[in-house]
């Protein structure tokens, strides 16, 4: 009796003794930052931050103004940050990171490894840049129902993502093609427009340098060779010259010289083969299925004939825009779709592809691009 | 030495006359009570025969018709061999010690002395005024008798003999109580029933040493293998036909005089969750309500806890959905989530426990003003957030769906230090708290018994008719857990049942 009595004091001892030891964080004391925006400073090595934070008062109005503060690094400017809001700020609800298209052109990775490290930040955090200073594109004012432009950003990423516009760009992701020889970073591009977040495009890295942002066309044939579709839309325009003989029964003499056609219900798979390792020749096989959703001419969709044209047209502007992305990346030495890794694998174990020898390289690596189109279905017509 | 002398001196009262006799049971035996008295009838052949006895415990209609008028019609002279042959009543004892005789007395006997007689005669017809059988009040049943056990255990005995008609039925009688001697009667299947559970529970009943035994309630508690623990560890009753369910699946039943309600033993900790309403309605009803209730049970235990812990200390794992609406509803709060959540939840426990002790027109206003009231204003002058009054109530309902009263309350009390846990170290205090429940669960037994016995030891025969409830066809053996000596049902025949082999026949055949 006495040892039980004795183990129920250490037990209860322990345990007063251990509250003081947890940090308490009362949720509505907390500024809960949802975004970060980075741009560069006004001197040198200086960054510039906004930040984001929940805001829990039903009264005030929706507007919102990020806090901002300067400081020698992104940590450094969110302990700034501390001296200009009464409550704590803190990282456990960061939702995206965005940076300014200066610093974003100098590197990035400096003020992004002490995300990566901090435990309480996730790694599916989103990773942009913007086209212009960041602070600009957080002080957007309208932001639908989400509570803050941080969460807006989230639920935009997430809604585009989810339509499969452009490719997945998690902390996660970021971080390990930046760290891996072979391949390089993609993230979002955001901007401003009336007031409000959009999304423009995909910023292409070299390392952690930002090269080139292309635009959501070209980022299609990007998530196209990067990764499958399994409900995307593309929109084409194709020449009407071919198609005029099966045109003429809705429309005697079409006078424009092309027409558009959207498909949906994209399916794609791409395949990636190093077909000649000494020349650096590599096999990209794609295979693209989807349905004709929109056509703005009428054309005799019941012929097998036309049905053949429009896939074998399909496949030559999916390769032409493949080939020319190919091309600028090339001319950019960035390597986004990571074919050095591919090419590192064929070296089976015996020595490994160095930086210098994959950039060196890689604006000589030769593709194959070859897709097969099918159309599956065009619709009820009649 | 002195008490044996005494003892003797008694001895040598008899014989003596009527009124002798009298006074010294109304002064030594019965303490003075003004209820004693005697009825003297003088027969025929001139005999005076005295009646002694407390005319508030027996029977006076059966005392008259049964005892006193045959003995007043007798013609004969009579002894005590013959009074006692012609009274037909059946328990009678022949008593010299007055010590004795004022204990059978007070139990409802009636002592019948000829006078200058060696030995007196008594008679037990004892008056017990009880309810009638109502219905049942604690464990209110959907389907099912719903009828409760009553404060008679003769009552009782019947009920369960009518229900358990076989004479496998075994009857243990032991009397318990040093002062107020209480009769208890155990009660199982002599054919199922593990031996040393038996065994174990007889001792426990025999080795008990207390002044007297209040209820099965008391009881239960007296011989319960962890006094300590929060847990009941027998479960205790008020429904016959749950009783009888249990002594037929080879459990072991123990009911006392004067309490409305049984024991049953050995127990597991998800047998508290269960209901004979599962048995009566279909199986997949039962299947449904019994996964509820466990689900509920869990529910009620963690999700405020869970609230606090989430609130003070672990900001990311809140949704982003739902973290406006609860930062809005905490701005206006002036206490942190753990004293806030201890305010509701102890509110919550005035207004269940004013609404058990009010009268019952009352209470139900109580629950309205409790509920409505007090709900309705506490948010709006911003004591708590209105999530938490949800969480609470939610809570506090799921704790009210297990079926027994006793569970129900424990496991409402052992809320509190969860969130006092988690109010203090967050997911840490609260998984700490809630490993140390585990751990004492799997400690616990009852008789014996592993407490938490399908889950663990793991028999996952018994799955299906503890956690879960399967048709009647697929259930052929008894629960393991009890360690019944027979497994399997007997005689049954669901699978061939005649209904299952007819093709059935439309209108028109």
């Amino acid at each position: 009796m006495k040892n039980k009595i004795k183990k129920f004091l250490i037990i209860v001892s322990t345990f007063m003794l251990l509250t003081g030891c947890a940090q308490e964080r009362i949720l509505e004391q907390l500024g809960i930052i949802t975004a970060i925006g980075l741009d560069k400073g006004e001197e040198e090595r200086e960054v510039f931050g906004s930040f984001v934070t929940y805001k829990f008062s039903q009264q005030l109005s929706n507007e919102s103004t990020p806090i901002y503060s300067y400081g020698r690094t992104a940590r450094d400017a969110y302990n700034q940050a501390f001296s200009k809001t009464a409550k704590q700020l803190v990282t456990g609800q960061l939702r995206a990171v965005l940076y300014g298209p200066e610093l974003a052109k100098e590197g990035i990775w400096p003020h992004l490894n002490g995300l990566q490290r901090n435990q309480f930040v996730t790694d599916l955090l989103y990773v942009t840049v913007t086209d212009m200073p960041a602070k600009e594109v957080l002080s957007a004012q309208i932001y639908e129902e989400a509570p803050n432009v941080g969460i807006y950003i989230y639920k935009l990423l997430d809604q585009v993502v989810g339509k499969e516009q452009i490719i997945d760009s998690s902390l996660h992701e970021f971080t390990k093609n930046y760290m891996k020889i072979g391949a390089d970073p993609i993230t979002p591009v955001l901007s401003k427009k009336d007031d409000r977040v959009i999304v423009t495009g995909l910023g292409l890295f070299q390392d952690d340098r930002l090269m080139e942002i292309i635009d959501l066309r070209e980022a299609f044939y990007v998530r196209l060779i990067l990764d499958e579709f399994k409900a995307g839309e593309l929109q084409v325009e194709l020449p009407t010259e071919n198609y005029r003989q099966f045109m003429e029964d809705f429309d005697p003499s079409p006078e424009e010289e092309s027409f558009e056609m959207t498909v949906q219900q994209v399916r794609s798979s791409s395949t990636i083969t190093v077909k000649e390792p000494e020349n650096n020749r590599f096999g990209l096989d794609i295979n693209f299925e989807g349905e004709i959703r929109e056509l703005n001419k009428e054309i005799d969709l019941e012929s097998e004939e036309v049905i053949r044209m429009l896939e074998k047209d399909l496949s030559k502007i999916i390769e032409d825009n493949i080939t020319k992305i190919l091309e600028k990346t090339q001319e950019l030495n960035v390597d986004s779709f990571g074919f050095g890794t591919f090419w590192n694998s064929t070296f089976k174990g015996n020595k490994k592809l160095s930086e210098e020898e994959w950039r060196k390289e890689y604006p000589n690596f030769q593709f194959d691009v070859n897709v097969k189109t099918k159309i599956l279905r065009h619709g009820i017509t009649q | 030495m002195k008490r044996k002398s005494m003892k003797k001196k008694q001895q040598s009262l008899f014989p003596c006359t009527l009124e002798e006799l009298q006074t010294e049971l109304k002064e030594k035996a019965m303490n003075n009570n003004p209820d004693f008295v005697m009825k003297i009838v003088e027969t025929e052949s001139e005999q005076r025969i005295g009646f002694y006895f407390l005319y508030t415990i027996v029977k006076p209609q059966v005392l008259y018709d049964q005892i006193i008028s045959p003995v007043q019609k007798a013609k004969m002279t009579l002894d005590i061999q013959s009074i006692d042959h012609m009274i037909v009543l059946p328990d009678s004892k022949q008593k010299s010690n007055l010590d004795e005789i004022g204990q059978l007395l007070i139990q409802g006997s009636v002592c019948i002395y000829i006078e200058n007689d060696q030995m007196s005669l008594l008679h037990s017809v004892p008056l017990q005024e009880h309810r009638s059988i109502e219905r049942a009040e604690t464990e209110s049943l959907i389907f099912g008798p719903q009828i409760a056990f009553t404060n008679s255990i003769g009552t009782n005995l019947n009920m369960i003999r009518n229900m358990v008609d076989t004479p496998h039925l075994k009857i243990e009688k032991f009397i318990i109580g040093n002062r107020i001697p209480t009769e208890v009667q155990m009660m199982y299947m002599d054919d199922i029933a593990n031996d040393e559970n038996v065994i174990e529970l007889r001792n426990r009943l025999t080795s008990l040493r207390t002044e007297d035994v209040m209820n099965s309630a008391v009881l239960s508690q007296q011989i319960e293998d962890n006094p300590y623990s929060i847990f009941p560890q027998f479960m205790v009753s008020e429904l016959p036909d749950r009783f009888s369910y249990s002594i037929k699946e080879g459990k072991i039943g123990i009911l006392v005089d004067n309490s409305p309600s049984g024991i049953i033993a050995p127990i597991t900790f998800s047998s508290f969750f269960e209901s004979t309403d599962d048995i009566y309605g279909r199986w997949i009803i039962g299947f449904f309500t019994r996964l509820m209730r466990m689900f509920a049970m869990i529910v009620s235990i963690t999700l405020t806890p869970i609230y606090v812990a989430a609130l003070t200390f672990h900001y990311e794992v809140i949704p982003e959905a739902l973290l406006l609406s609860l930062g809005e509803s905490r701005n206006r709060v002036p206490f942190p989530p753990l004293l806030e959540t201890l305010i509701l939840e102890t509110m919550m426990e005035f207004i269940r426990e004013a609404g058990a002790r009010l009268p019952t027109k009352v209470g139900q206003t109580m629950g309205i003003v409790g509920g409505i009231v007090i709900g309705q204003a506490v948010v709006q002058a911003g004591f708590t957030s209105n999530i938490l009054i949800i969480l609470v109530a939610l809570s506090a309902l799921a704790s009210f769906t297990t079926p027994d009263y006793v569970m129900g309350s424990s496991l409402r009390i052992l809320r509190f230090p969860i969130i006092i846990f988690a109010g203090f170290l967050g997911f840490v205090g609260f998984f700490f708290m809630l490993a140390f429940i585990i751990i004492h669960l799997l400690r616990l037994r009852s008789l014996h018994r592993p407490y938490t016995a399908p889950i663990y030891p793991f028999r996952f025969t018994d799955f299906d008719q503890s956690q879960v409830r399967i048709p009647f066809v697929l259930n052929k053996e008894r629960p393991v857990s009890n360690l019944p000596k027979k497994t399997e049902r007997q005689g049954r025949n669901s699978h061939n049942h005649p209904l299952f082999k007819t093709r059935g026949k439309d209108i028109d055949e």
